[in-house]
């Protein structure tokens, strides 16, 4: 090494690489740069979510098994009541019809369908009762 | 060679004597100031919790430490930062931002290997026995790699240099 060689570094040593940020000084910080502190936290909660998903799973699997077929059929009554309302909609369109076209067989219709098709007036709450009042 | 762990004390005072140059290596590998920091403390992080065993010279280890770090964050990070985009790696005694640069410029571009042995020698002040210890190579190869990366800096720091003794003289 000669006397310029050294006469240059110490010219290169004239310029100072700039410094670094300062270690942190208390080993939670350490702890968080390197490994984050939150990770056993974040350990249990995914265990639990894992223990809920079995528990639940089990416990679907256990229940009593339902058949497609109970499950979509309707109830006796409400099927009664649904086809009584689409008969005395037919009744209503066959009164209007014979209205409309035929007069004599409106007032065979009328007298037949009078007893099951139009609304009864003879109950006490029923609001043809409560009009004649 | 026998291993053993470092004292807190012992590692903070390396870091305080040693941590710019680190930086000043790691940026070499990694352009952005920032990940090159992340690098170097990462390094020394994980001697603070005692993670890491250091052969004889801490030096050497730091050095080595610090290199695969720098290089594996390279490998990861997408991040492709132009020089110039980033500070300057320097701080000149004269504040001759220039030079600062220049000396920046002319540092990045020897090769790797050249480039170690000077920062080992300059900046961590190691002989070129522990530069050649540290990098792995005979101590004639440290020698003619510190001796070429001198000549090419030389070169490219010759304006500057002869500024500063014009300015000496006046």
């Amino acid at each position: 090494m000669n006397e310029h060689d050294e006469q240059f570094e110490d010219f290169l040593r004239e310029f100072t690489p700039a410094q670094p940020v300062a270690l942190p000084n208390q080993p939670e910080t350490l702890r968080e740069i390197g490994e984050p502190a939150l990770v056993w936290p974040r350990r249990l909660a995914a265990a639990a979510a894992i223990a809920i998903a079995a528990a639940g799973s089990a416990w679907f699997a256990s229940r009593k098994p339902v058949s497609l077929a109970s499950r979509f059929a309707q109830p006796q009554s409400q099927t009664a009541q649904i086809d009584k309302a689409a008969g005395k909609n037919r009744a209503a369109l066959r009164l209007t019809k014979f209205a409309l076209e035929d007069l004599a067989r409106f007032d065979e219709a009328l007298s037949e369908t009078t007893p099951t098709g139009l609304p009864r007036f003879d109950q006490p709450n029923s609001s043809l009762h409560v009009l004649a009042q | 060679m026998t291993q053993r762990k470092l004292g807190a004390d012992d590692v903070r005072q390396l870091y305080e004597q040693h941590g710019a140059a680190l930086l000043l290596y790691a940026r070499c590998f990694v352009v952005d100031r920032g990940l090159a920091e992340d690098a170097v403390q990462q390094v020394f992080l994980k001697l603070l919790r005692g993670e890491t065993d250091t052969l004889e010279t801490p030096l050497a280890y730091l050095y080595r430490a610090v290199r695969n770090t720098a290089l594996n964050t390279r490998r990861t990070s997408a991040r492709n930062v132009g020089l110039q985009e980033q500070d300057c790696w320097f701080a000149h005694r004269g504040g001759n931002r220039e030079a600062e640069l220049a000396l920046q410029q002319a540092l990045a571009e020897l090769p790797d290997e050249q480039r170690e042995v000077v920062i080992m020698r300059i900046w961590s002040g190691m002989t070129l026995d522990e530069a050649a210890a540290a990098t792995g190579v005979p101590l004639n190869t440290a020698a003619s790699r510190y001796r070429y990366a001198l000549g090419k800096l030389r070169q490219h720091m010759q304006p500057y240099r002869k500024e500063q003794v014009n300015l000496r003289n006046e």
